[in-house]
């Protein structure tokens, strides 16, 4: 088990790794942004702009007064998506659960995206789908064990995988 | 780390209780009912065993009781504090002391239910008037202060060594026998250093007492003290050295 490592960055970093954010499955939708954003230490301000920024985005609508263990899987990546990406940061890390959502979302988050680029300066994506990772990226990194042993433009990035699938 | 996300995690903690009791009929009040349950039960036998005068015996036993839920609630639930946040920690840092200051505010909140049995026992009883606020309070905060202290040494030790969660678990059913609780250390008559040498009975002591009416000793607060000026500099030293426990969740 690695019990070492660093990081190196520049910048703030947000990250939407599960779809959990802390939630409490009993709790409405507008009490989890609360509680959400309080585990991703937003302010008091910035709270308010995430509940509308929630409101418009996800298009819950009433679903919102509902508790979450009410909520379909799509639903539960539109609400944490949603919360984790209203901050605007410089880095932004996802993991594979974005795939959870359907084409109409997914349309949705890669404008959203789009539009904050200028904002977040950049978006770090982990998938094997290879759709959602034509959709949100331009640049691609293989990895091995650990390692990158592919760096390049996505689909060509996407080509390597395919053809050493079997390898890595 | 700034007051603003102190509250935000009390606030956490609020939120915990809260869903614990969703949908259930009677909410927090079972808290109530099985602190009221085992004082009366407790309070009952013990008397009998001790042949001791049951109208001073149980607002002893409630005094210490509610004292003792507080202490041992908020030691158990540190050994899991960082493993049971591990989604958290993995996706953002967080610093070990808010994670701990959410365990902290949850058992404030239990012990403030709790004290509402204790307050209509001591009302039965005829021992109300005799409640010190001030030093009560005194020694809530020093309680406050060593619990979260340990949980913070707690619950990074026991994120790098799962057996310790094990150890601590044991060892807090059996404290709980060993401190006087639910027995008076005069009964130990002149084998009292048994209670004198147990920190635990120090700690119960300074809210327990002044609830009865009593300063408590110089000695309970000065004992205390160390023990917090101890495990402070322990907390410190692990959060040091255990930097990377990120690993180990």
């Amino acid at each position: 088990m690695p019990t070492r490592g660093n990081i190196y960055k520049e910048g703030n970093t947000s990250t939407l790794f599960d779809l959990y954010l802390g939630m409490d499955d009993e709790a409405s939708g507008y009490e989890n942004i609360r509680i959400a954003s309080s585990v991703l230490g937003f302010k008091q301000k910035e709270i308010s702009h995430v509940v509308k920024d929630v409101e418009q985005f996800t298009e819950l609508g009433e679903a919102l007064y509902r508790p979450l263990r009410t909520y379909s899987a799509g639903m539960r990546v539109r609400l944490a998506f949603c919360i984790a990406t209203s901050i605007d940061t410089d880095i932004m890390l996802i993991d594979e659960i974005i795939g959870v959502g359907d084409n109409h979302f997914l349309e949705k988050a890669k404008q959203r995206m789009l539009n904050k680029v200028g904002q977040t300066k950049m978006l770090f994506l982990a998938s094997h789908a290879y759709f959602v990772l034509k959709d949100f990226c331009h640049k691609g990194l293989v990895f091995s064990k650990g390692k990158i042993v592919y760096e390049g433009n996505i689909d060509e990035a996407i080509d390597y995988y395919d053809r050493n699938k079997h390898v890595l | 780390m700034s007051l603003y996300s102190i509250l935000q995690w009390i606030y956490l903690g609020w939120i915990d209780i809260k869903g614990r009791y969703r949908r259930t009929v009677l909410g927090p009040f079972w808290l109530v009912a099985t602190t009221f349950l085992s004082i009366a039960m407790m309070g009952v036998i013990y008397s009998t065993i001790f042949k001791v005068e049951i109208n001073e015996f149980i607002p002893y036993i409630a005094a210490g009781i509610v004292a003792w839920y507080f202490i041992s609630g908020v030691i158990m639930e540190s050994c899991n504090g960082l493993i049971s946040n591990k989604f958290l920690l993995l996706s953002k840092p967080i610093p070990i002391f808010l994670i701990n200051m959410r365990i902290l505010s949850r058992h404030v909140i239990i012990f403030f239910h709790n004290m509402i049995v204790l307050i209509l026992c001591l009302l039965y009883f005829g021992r109300l008037q005799d409640v010190l606020i001030f030093p009560t309070i005194l020694g809530i905060i020093f309680n406050c202060a060593i619990v979260i202290a340990l949980g913070i040494f707690l619950s990074l030790i026991c994120a790098r060594f799962r057996d310790i969660v094990q150890v601590i678990t044991s060892l807090i059913n059996i404290l709980f026998l060993i401190t006087p609780i639910v027995w008076n250390k005069k009964v130990l008559e002149s084998r009292d250093f048994l209670a004198e040498w147990n920190l635990f009975s120090h700690l119960v002591d300074l809210i327990r007492s002044p609830l009865l009416g009593q300063i408590p000793s110089i000695e309970s607060y000065t004992i205390s003290f160390a023990f917090f000026v101890f495990i402070a500099l322990l907390a410190y030293i692990s959060s040091r050295k255990l930097r990377n426990f990120m690993y180990w969740l």
